[in-house]
């Protein structure tokens, strides 16, 4: 069974994000770019499903400038057999994505596509389920553990206050949770390996597809500044500060 | 007695002296935990408020310890029950950053940490950093002139000082706040403190010096299949690195193993099987390029056969995930109490030779003892930790020799970084000569008449001399 995986580059986890000072955009000038980690997630559950012999090849899908290759490197370092770059300078949107990936799965005949549930820059949540609805495959979203057998996924979902597992027949779509697996690290010998491996290079009107803008983004804001905390000298004190100052309403308990 | 605590209580305010169980409640001793004895503990506001408390302390000859974070580890802060402990942990403001000149101005009870979130803020860096980061303090950093993680690139605490302000022991006032990077003007008396461990003054305030940021960084853990090509290694990272070499922290197998594998507390990224680990850490400003760099500085080290196996952190998220291995002390802690802790200076040429003879030496008398060895070793600096299921005191005199003996053969030192506290002032003579030994105690003697600061402690008991 072959696997896709689409991965997207974006800023670090752990980076302090700028804001532009026009506002209309975070700045990434010279910030450290990481794959975005359900991303990684996906990556590493289909290594993980080629290693148990469930899968053959795992092909890694990225759009965006070129510098996207670099994440499609790291993806093929950890284990990704090769790579499909959709070259563009756009930001495209959910629908735009979904749409790419449908001609990828088209072309490739995958018999699974695992995607990150989110990208942690934009927070759509979104190209897994349209990619399902696009192709007609079902859908398991937000996975913690993902098993393939007899031409069937099971996939347990996180949801509120328990689990859930599905069984979907194959293709499917699967989009991951953070406590499906925890990636493993790039090893050196692969690093140099995956220099080699091979890269195709695309461009959205090769899949004949045209990338629409539906939405614009307004303007983008820093959270505002905490303010720092007081001491209060009693607990009188303390009720006074909450009702008058926080606006807090207090019960009496019992 | 109650006289002066009353008159130090009016001086600080009644919540700011505390007694019996909230002073024991702390502990100033980060291996043993053991309750803090002291017979009053102070928290002055100010400068103003710590020198009125110094001053009424030296008119009725009571003696102080000065507590900072309290994760020194030689136990410098630790109190007899009739010490009474000046604590800094009210006074933790930063005062004042200067973008232009590069300096931060704060007093000396204000966490490691928050002083370099501080320099973050405006795009520069505070270079000291250690694990105890979130809980030391300026003034503990200081009076043990820190080490830590990134002395390859940056030096100790004592590069990372302009000037002090200090109270002395009768109380006056000492104010030395240069915030000049070249100042020549007579004795440079910063230095005189820096290092000290509280028993020549007491630091109250501190400018810093800070430096430009490097906010791009790649880490890399990598396996060394002998001492050799370690130190191969080291050679070949400075060079091809340059200045952009931000850390080379060595852990023996018998640390990195212990850590992962054999513990559980962390997945090891590279299999146990080598005899020595590094994490090594290059600091530049342009992301692809230092990435770029670093990348060809590991790939040629292994073209090289210098290094046998490698992961590079490919985010931050792994970098942070590599770096607690590293940092994991509170479980090396746990994995192998009681231990005795050993930091030690060598030349690095012989670190292998030396580590491998005391692992025999202490295995002779304790087949099963565990001998786990970590360190900054670009800086000639090993953390050895020592652990036979036991301690007491006769053990300790016998680890003790066997540690430091070796150590006075080729010239190393007993104390890296961590200083002497109490733990090693009655080893001094090993690594200092009796006329260094017999000046300093001049300068405690002229500096501390009365011998309230710190009593006990860094110089050895004139019985030992
Ligand atoms: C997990 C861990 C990792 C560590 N890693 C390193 C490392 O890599 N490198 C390194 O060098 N050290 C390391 N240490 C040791 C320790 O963190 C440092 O020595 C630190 O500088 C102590 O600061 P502190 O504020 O906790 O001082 P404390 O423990 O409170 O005091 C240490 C000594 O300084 C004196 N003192 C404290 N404040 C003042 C002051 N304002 N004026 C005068 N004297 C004062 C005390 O009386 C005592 O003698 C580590 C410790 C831990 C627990």
């Amino acid at each position: 069974m072959k696997i896709i995986v689409s991965v997207k580059r974006v800023i670090d986890y752990n980076v302090k994000v700028r804001v532009k000072t026009d506002n209309s955009d975070v700045d990434l000038t010279n910030v450290k770019m990481s794959l975005n980690p359900f991303c990684e997630i996906a990556v590493e559950e289909a290594i993980r499903l080629k290693e148990a012999g469930v899968a053959s090849e795992i092909v890694v899908v990225s759009i965006g400038p070129n510098a996207v290759q670099e994440q499609l490197r790291t993806a093929m370092a950890l284990g990704a057999d090769r790579a499909i770059h959709i070259e563009t300078e756009m930001q495209p949107e959910p629908l735009n994505v979904a749409k790419l990936l449908t001609k990828i799965v088209e072309a490739e005949e995958p018999g699974l596509v695992i995607l990150g549930k989110q990208s942690i820059d934009s927070d759509n949540n979104q190209v897994g389920q349209m990619l399902a609805a696009l192709t007609g495959w079902p859908q398991g979203t937000f996975a913690s553990e993902v098993k393939i057998e007899d031409g069937k996924a099971l996939v347990t979902r996180e949801v509120d206050g328990g689990l859930r597992t599905l069984s979907l027949t194959l293709p499917a779509v699967v989009t991951t949770d953070l406590r499906l697996n925890e990636p493993r690290y790039a090893k050196l010998p692969d690093i140099m390996k995956a220099k080699r491996k091979p890269m195709e290079v695309k461009t959205p009107a090769d899949l004949n597809v045209h990338l629409k803008k539906h939405i614009s983004q307004l303007k983008v804001e820093t959270p505002p500044q905490r303010q720092v905390g007081i001491k209060v000298d009693s607990v009188d004190a303390l009720i006074d500060k909450l009702k008058n100052e926080a606006k807090i309403i207090l019960r009496k308990l019992g | 007695m109650d006289t002066l605590l009353g008159a130090i209580e009016r001086v600080v305010g009644e919540k700011n002296i505390l007694r019996g169980e909230d002073v024991r409640a702390r502990s100033a001793d980060w291996i043993t935990r053991e309750p803090c004895l002291a017979l009053a503990l102070v928290r002055p506001v100010s400068v103003g408020q710590l020198s009125q408390v110094m001053a009424l302390c030296y008119e009725a000859d009571q003696p102080v310890v000065t507590h900072g974070g309290l994760t020194g580890l030689v136990r410098g802060a630790v109190a007899a029950s009739n010490d009474l402990v000046i604590s800094l942990e009210r006074m933790t403001e930063i005062e004042s950053v200067d973008p232009v000149g590069g300096t931060l101005t704060v007093q000396a009870g204000a966490p490691l940490q928050v002083v370099q979130e501080a320099a973050e803020q405006i795009g520069m860096q505070f270079a000291l950093d250690l694990g105890a980061r979130g809980s030391c303090t300026i003034g503990g950093n200081i009076a043990t002139n820190a080490g830590g993680i990134r002395v390859i690139r940056y030096g100790m605490m004592r590069d990372q000082v302009l000037g002090l302000e200090v109270v002395l022991a009768d109380g006056s006032v000492v104010s030395s706040m240069n915030n000049m990077l070249k100042n020549n003007a007579g004795y440079d008396l910063k230095h005189m403190f820096i290092g000290s461990e509280g028993t020549l003054g007491i630091v109250t305030r501190a400018v810093l010096k800070l430096q430009p940021q490097q906010s791009a960084s790649q880490t890399a853990l990598v396996a060394c299949d002998s001492f050799e090509n370690l130190i191969g290694l080291l050679q070949h990272m400075r060079q091809t690195l340059g200045g952009e070499l931000g850390a080379f922290e060595v852990m023996w197998r018998s640390y990195y193993a212990l850590l992962t594998e054999e513990s559980g507390r962390h997945n090891p990224p590279l299999d146990t099987s080598s005899p020595f680990y590094v994490l090594i850490e290059s600091l530049g400003n342009d992301q692809a390029e230092t990435a770029q760099r670093f990348e060809q500085a590991i790939t040629s080290a292994f073209e090289k056969e210098l290094l046998s196996d490698a992961v590079i952190a490919s985010s931050d998220a792994q970098r942070d995930r590599l770096w607690a291995i590293r940092e994991d002390i509170e479980g090396l802690s746990e994995l192998i109490a009681p231990r005795f802790v050993f930091d030690i200076s060598l030349s690095i040429v012989d670190m292998n030779t030396y580590v491998n003879a005391l692992e025999v030496s202490v295995r002779d008398i304790w087949p099963d003892a565990k001998v786990v060895v970590f360190g900054h070793l670009g800086d000639g600096n090993l953390h050895v930790s020592i652990s036979t299921g036991e301690v007491n005191e006769e053990m300790r005199i016998i680890i003790e020799d066997l540690v430091y003996k070796p150590l006075q053969a080729i010239g190393g030192s007993i104390s890296a970084e961590h200083g002497i506290g109490i733990k090693k002032k009655n080893h001094l003579n090993i690594s200092r000569n009796p006329g260094e030994i017999a000046l300093m105690m001049k300068l405690k003697e002229v500096m501390d008449p009365k011998g309230l600061l710190n009593r006990g402690k860094v110089l050895p008991d004139k019985t030992n001399l």
